[in-house]
């Protein structure tokens, strides 16, 4: 990328503001990068600092394996800008993704836990790549710019309200939600997803479903805003019906691929780190619909057990303390529960005064994990129980 | 720009003492009395600002280095006072160390910090009281490298509890002796 410079760009947008009535722009080609004399090359330019600060947050997952293979959906869902994307993964709990003018993608890992297959998760990658192609960003510059002096819609359009702050997972919410595309953008990216998710190859079916599932957590939960993402992609029933029916138009069938055992390869080693991360993100009926459809035989059911009983021993009172008992028991007649079971079931009897049965299940942790970190306070609660 | 509030509650979360900064006094290396229950013995110059329930004691700017103090946080009521909509875990009366260290994790993670990796709990006399001391390290909301530790107990039903927190590269070592001398220098009222 060329270097560019701010002045130049910031002149441009002043030119820019004195025409306001500007025809949409055509689709970004290939390997296109804009003028830093334009408006687009201001908001490049600002995008590029803020990669760079992303770049070095500590937030991105490194692992080379998982970021080849998201990488290679981007890719094969749009060959020919495979070159001008970047595809940074953002350890953050929640069903998030974003795509900035530059070509920089943000996925979050709350989305690919949340995703059941690779056509799933292409359908989130295929909708964010449209917009790039689309530059709806600078869309959004021009319709901001229409409503609000220059300076305030190029903040407003290059997420600048935060910009200091875009290296964090809150800096890059900040910039989704200034990022929020006008709705004819939305269903613009939504076909437009579709067209590649069809021409990659994967079943378009599945673009619909993905939406239902917002659209469950959503309704289980109780608070106002469930979803960063669906605070900015509103309308969400309407679209996932539409989806449907393109989908069908488009002839989704059994020859389209949905990559649910490659998919599950690559991603189920990840499970237990992000269903940590959304444990403390403390959004438990949200949780509970994450865990659900994690749940089908022949995944990790220990330890989606285990978290199911997290779950309830968070959620407090007498009822959930029993169901959180259950799921720790259930959970431990599978290989791959986490020794953190048995310290949960120890924990859950010790708070229930029923000593005899907390001191084997501490004893089973120390003896699944010797090295356990809190190995010290164990032994302290061995020594007060029978 | 309402959709933008919940991240920046976050930040405002975690910077909140450092908002809360109207009245900086003066903490000189001697003993001191927190809250009603404990007192500390301070080893060098700290300044204090009081931050509602608790106090927080800094040398650099509680951004790179803080103590906070908490005086008795009862039942129900969560680690940070936040603004806006965000839910933050609470402490209950009943809970062990372990739930206790859980809830320190979680209302850091809460509030914008990722990637909260807690360790070495065990067993630890706060002051007269039986108590429990912990270290930890995260990702601050901006993704530089933290430290904390922490130490307290649970007495008549109220936590006690003091947290350190500061940068890993260069402001949580450089004050780390100092805070482990007055962590060892609680007495208990």
């Amino acid at each position: 990328m060329t270097p560019r410079r701010p002045l130049t760009a910031l002149a441009a947008l002043g030119f820019f503001c004195a025409s306001c009535a500007t025809p949409p722009p055509p689709d970004i080609q290939p390997g296109e990068t804009p003028s830093e004399e334009t408006v687009e090359g201001g908001l490049w330019m600002h995008m590029d600092r803020a990669e760079e600060s992303l770049k070095t947050s500590g937030r991105v997952v490194q692992d080379p394996a998982l970021n080849e293979y998201v990488r290679g959906i981007v890719c094969r869902l749009g060959p020919e800008y495979c070159g001008d994307l970047r595809v940074y993964i953002v350890r953050s709990p929640g069903f998030n993704a974003s795509m900035a003018p530059n070509g920089m993608m943000s996925v979050w890992t709350g989305l690919i836990l949340r995703s059941e297959n690779e056509a799933q998760l292409a359908t989130v990658l295929g909708h964010e790549l449209s917009h790039y192609v689309k530059r709806h960003s600078l869309k959004r510059w021009q319709d901001l710019r229409a409503k609000t002096d220059g300076l305030m819609a190029f903040q407003l359009a290059t997420g600048m309200v935060g910009l200091g702050l875009i290296g964090s997972v809150a800096g890059l919410a900040t910039y989704g939600s200034v990022m929020e595309f006008s709705r004819a953008n939305e269903r613009e990216a939504d076909r437009g997803g579709l067209h590649f998710m069809v021409r990659a190859g994967y079943d378009p079916k599945e673009a619909s479903k993905i939406w239902a599932r917002l659209i469950e957590e959503r309704d289980a939960s109780d608070e106002e805003k469930p979803s960063l993402f669906f605070s900015t992609h509103p309308q969400s029933e309407e679209r996932q019906a539409t989806l449907a029916k393109l989908a069908e138009e488009m002839g989704g069938g059994a020859d389209y691929d949905v990559g649910r055992e490659r998919f599950l390869a690559l991603t189920s080693q990840w499970h237990a780190e992000w269903l940590r991360d959304e444990l403390r993100n403390r959004q438990l009926e949200r949780f509970h619909v994450v865990l659900d459809h994690l749940s089908e035989p022949g995944g990790n059911q220990g330890l989606v057990l285990f978290y199911r009983g997290e779950a309830h021993r968070l959620e407090g009172g007498e009822d959930a303390r029993q169901k959180a008992l259950e799921a720790y028991r259930e959970a431990l007649r599978f290989d791959d529960a986490p020794p953190e079971a048995h310290r949960a079931l120890g924990l859950v009897y010790w708070s229930m005064k029923q000593g005899e049965e907390a001191h084997a299940a501490f004893a089973n942790y120390l003896e699944a994990a010797p090295e356990a970190q809190d190995r010290q306070m164990i032994e302290y609660y061995l020594e007060r129980t029978p | 720009m309402t959709r933008s509030l919940r991240p920046l509650a976050m930040l405002v979360g975690l910077s909140l003492l450092l908002s809360a900064c109207a009245q900086i006094t003066l903490v000189e290396p001697k003993r001191h009395k927190i809250g009603e229950a404990f007192s500390v013995e301070a080893q060098i110059a700290w300044s204090r600002l009081p931050a509602g329930k608790s106090e927080v004691w800094t040398v650099d700017g509680t951004r790179l280095q803080a103590i906070r103090f908490y005086k008795g946080i009862e039942d129900e009521e969560a680690l940070f006072e936040t603004r806006g909509d965000l839910k933050l875990p609470v402490f209950r009366a009943d809970m062990t160390a372990n739930d206790i260290m859980e809830f320190v994790v979680d209302s850091y993670s809460r509030l914008g910090a990722s990637q909260v990796e807690a360790r070495g709990l065990r067993p630890d006399d706060f002051g007269e009281a039986p108590g429990f001391r912990f270290e930890f390290g995260f990702l601050d909301p901006d993704g530089l490298e933290a430290e904390g530790m922490a130490s307290g107990a649970v007495i008549e039903e109220r936590l006690y509890l003091i947290l350190y927190t500061g940068s890993r590269a260069h402001y949580f070592p450089k004050h780390k002796n100092d805070v482990e001398k007055l962590l060892d220098s609680v007495e208990t009222i």
